[in-house]
């Protein structure tokens, strides 16, 4: 099935420039899964948003989910 | 002072006009930074006096390998706060700290108060006083200008300045540093304004041979690798910090409209890609870090007739974006930037300036004040009244701004709308809605900033909401930044800074460190500020949370205040405990 990954201006470092990314996945995969696949490291993961609402990082995905990733917070 | 075992402290009394210089061997065992300044203000401080009365002191230090190290840029200000009646504790980059090094002081301390306007110029082998009364009045970009024009000694030089609201000692003035830093929070710069000391400059030209070159130079280039070569700091050169509109307004804890929301609607229009994409022309640094993460951001402005325009350029940062953004619902980037010109101009603290046009938005909606009041019809999203504000808090135009110029909980105190004055021990909110981490740390920290313990960012680590390792963290990140400020680490490179880095790095230039000994300095640093705030009469029983802080959801979902009360008595407690210990 195929799921849709949105990675800002700052993560999109780690997918070539890429800020918007069409995925195909077999079988359940959790919304980290993807995002790690994608590139994006995970300690450099805020939180991921699936069709908008925050997800805990066992999300299971469904067909044509939109995933979205964003950093951490970051300050002093 | 690097290789010896004293630190070098330049007492200047601006009624006396006298100077004196002391080696103080007893100091040495509190680094440098905020361990020097505490204790300088500690034994400086005049609890039965006024905290603006001119005897009180205020105190400037560098840490024990500032500008030697990558990244280790700040300067720290001690003195009594007119905003919250307590501990004030500020930080600021740019050139000051290599200019304090290289004019050979790791402290300044300040009394007295002059008779007519002054500036104070220092050098290695000379301190001046001299007459400010043609510079009294001049915003913080004017006087800059004058002083630079005036005095010796570009490119190794810092010139810090108050702007009129200093001068008219509006409770959260800050003071400019090298025209894009600043001792921004607690009100320094009205302290300063109360001493008649519109300016200070440092020149630094001493040449430092290092000792031991090889191996300082090993740890040295370890350090600059990690700080230039892996992500841990890119972000902040990046887009910055303006990069966590984005995260915070996604996920519910940008405080937005004097946080009657965590979400802003049109968060997209303030964000760090919008901002870099229409507004960043450059970028910069403090001297010694390698970074670059000053921002600078640039709107145009028509100040003729007949298409006549100008560029006018600032720096900007997230702190910045929120409280003059979010949380008065501006909508564009070019005008915050033009709020922060402002801002900058008249030299107010930014955050403090935001959150309490915010209190006092709210307040005229609620009929607590009258439009006759603000003079301006104060509306969330209304630019043009904002600035007018702005210029009349600066000023103290009436009544209703002298009050507002002491700050949102001086200002509730008179007219109500306590709930809604977003304080944490009476110092306005930055920038954090996430969780209790960003209640509990503001409010215990000694100084009242997310920068005492970082609590929001606990909260964005806690897999699990736990009390006892919320408080434990808070508690435990509270004391290593007392010795991280020591030093002073530039706190965005906290993580490059560890423990075994910091041994390295300090061992490198002459101490004997352990790491037990980091441990013990942290603790007594934070018991000598403990002690301050008590001199000062604060009570951290006295706290009170404002409603809103519960009402509205934050990005850990709804808080509870009895939760929040329950963590606050958990930290009382531990500090009880600590400081039972050394009483013992």
């Amino acid at each position: 099935m195929k799921v849709y990954l949105e990675v800002g201006s700052f993560l999109n470092r780690y997918t070539s420039g890429q800020t918007s990314l069409e995925i195909d996945i077999s079988g359940d995969k959790t919304a980290t899964e993807v995002v790690l696949s994608a590139g994006v490291p995970e300690d450099e993961i805020g939180f991921i948003a699936v069709n908008g609402q925050k997800v805990d990082s066992d999300y299971i995905l469904k067909e044509n989910d939109i995933i979205r990733v964003y950093p951490l917070i970051v300050g002093g | 002072m690097i290789y010896e075992k004293y630190i070098r402290v330049l007492y200047l009394d601006l009624t006396t006009k006298k100077i004196r210089i002391e080696n103080r061997e007893d100091l040495y065992s509190y680094l440098g930074g905020v361990g020097v300044a505490s204790k300088l203000l500690e034994e400086n401080l005049k609890p039965e006096l006024d905290p603006m009365d001119p005897q009180q002191p205020v105190i400037f230090a560098i840490g024990a390998a500032s500008t030697i190290f990558p990244v280790v840029t700040k300067t720290v200000a001690m003195f009594w706060s007119p905003l919250t009646g307590e501990l004030g504790e500020s930080y600021a980059g740019g050139r000051m700290a290599m200019t304090l090094f290289l004019a050979g002081y790791d402290a300044i301390v300040i009394t007295g108060s002059s008779d007519k306007p002054a500036y104070i110029t220092i050098s290695r082998n000379n301190v001046e006083f001299k007459d400010a009364r043609a510079l009294w009045g001049l915003s913080c970009d004017e006087v800059g200008r004058v002083v630079r024009e005036r005095e010796p000694g570009g490119g190794k030089r810092s010139i810090i300045r108050i702007g009129p609201a200093g001068e008219n000692l509006v409770s959260y003035a800050c003071v400019c540093v090298d025209t894009y830093r600043h001792f921004g929070r607690l009100g320094l710069g009205a302290v300063l304004g109360s001493k008649k000391l519109k300016a200070i400059s440092i020149v630094g030209d001493r040449d430092l041979p290092i000792k031991n070159f090889k191996e300082y130079f090993k740890v040295y280039q370890e350090l600059y690798n990690r700080v230039t070569d892996t992500s841990i700091m890119s972000k902040y050169h990046d887009a910055g910090t303006p990069i966590n509109i984005e995260p915070l307004n996604a996920a519910g804890g940008l405080p937005t409209k004097n946080l009657k929301q965590s979400v802003f609607e049109h968060g997209d229009k303030i964000s760090g890609e919008t901002f870099a994409h229409k507004n960043l022309v450059r970028k910069m640094a403090c001297t010694g870090c390698p970074v670059g993460c000053i921002h600078i951001g640039q709107f145009r402005r028509e100040f003729d007739k007949g298409h006549e325009y100008e560029a006018v350029s600032v720096s900007y940062d997230y702190e910045l974006l929120f409280a003059l953004g979010s949380f008065l619902g501006i909508k564009s980037s070019d005008e915050i930037l033009q709020l922060i010109e402002v801002v900058e101009n008249l030299g107010l603290d930014a955050m403090s300036t935001g959150v309490v046009l915010g209190w006092a938005t709210e307040a005229l909606a609620k009929n607590l004040i009258t439009q006759e009041q603000t003079l301006v019809p104060l509306a969330f999203g209304n630019t043009q009244a904002y600035i007018t504000a702005i210029e009349y808090i600066a000023c103290k135009k009436n009544e209703f701004y002298s009050i507002l110029a002491q700050g949102a909980d001086k200002a509730s105190d008179v007219y109500g709308g306590k709930d809604f004055a977003m304080t944490f021990g009476k110092n306005e909110m930055p920038g954090y809605h996430t969780g209790y981490g960003s209640i509990i740390g503001p409010t215990v920290g000694a100084r009242h900033s997310h920068l005492c313990n970082g609590g929001y960012s606990i909260d964005q680590s806690m897999k699990e909401f736990d009390k006892e390792k919320l408080v434990e963290k808070i508690f435990a990140e509270e004391k290593e930044r007392c010795m991280l400020n020591s030093l002073i680490i530039c706190l965005f490179a906290r993580k490059v800074y560890d423990r075994e880095t910091i041994l390295a790095a300090l061992n490198s230039i002459g101490y004997n460190l352990t790491n037990e000994d980091l441990t013990a300095i942290g603790e007594r640093i934070y018991k000598t500020k403990l002690r301050i705030k008590n001199m000062m009469g604060y009570d951290s029983k006295n706290v009170r949370f404002p409603k809103r802080l519960f009402e509205t959801p934050s990005m850990s979902g709804q808080l509870d205040e009895k939760v929040a009360y329950e963590l606050l008595d958990m930290y009382n407690k531990k500090v009880e405990e600590m400081m039972a210990k050394e009483d013992a």
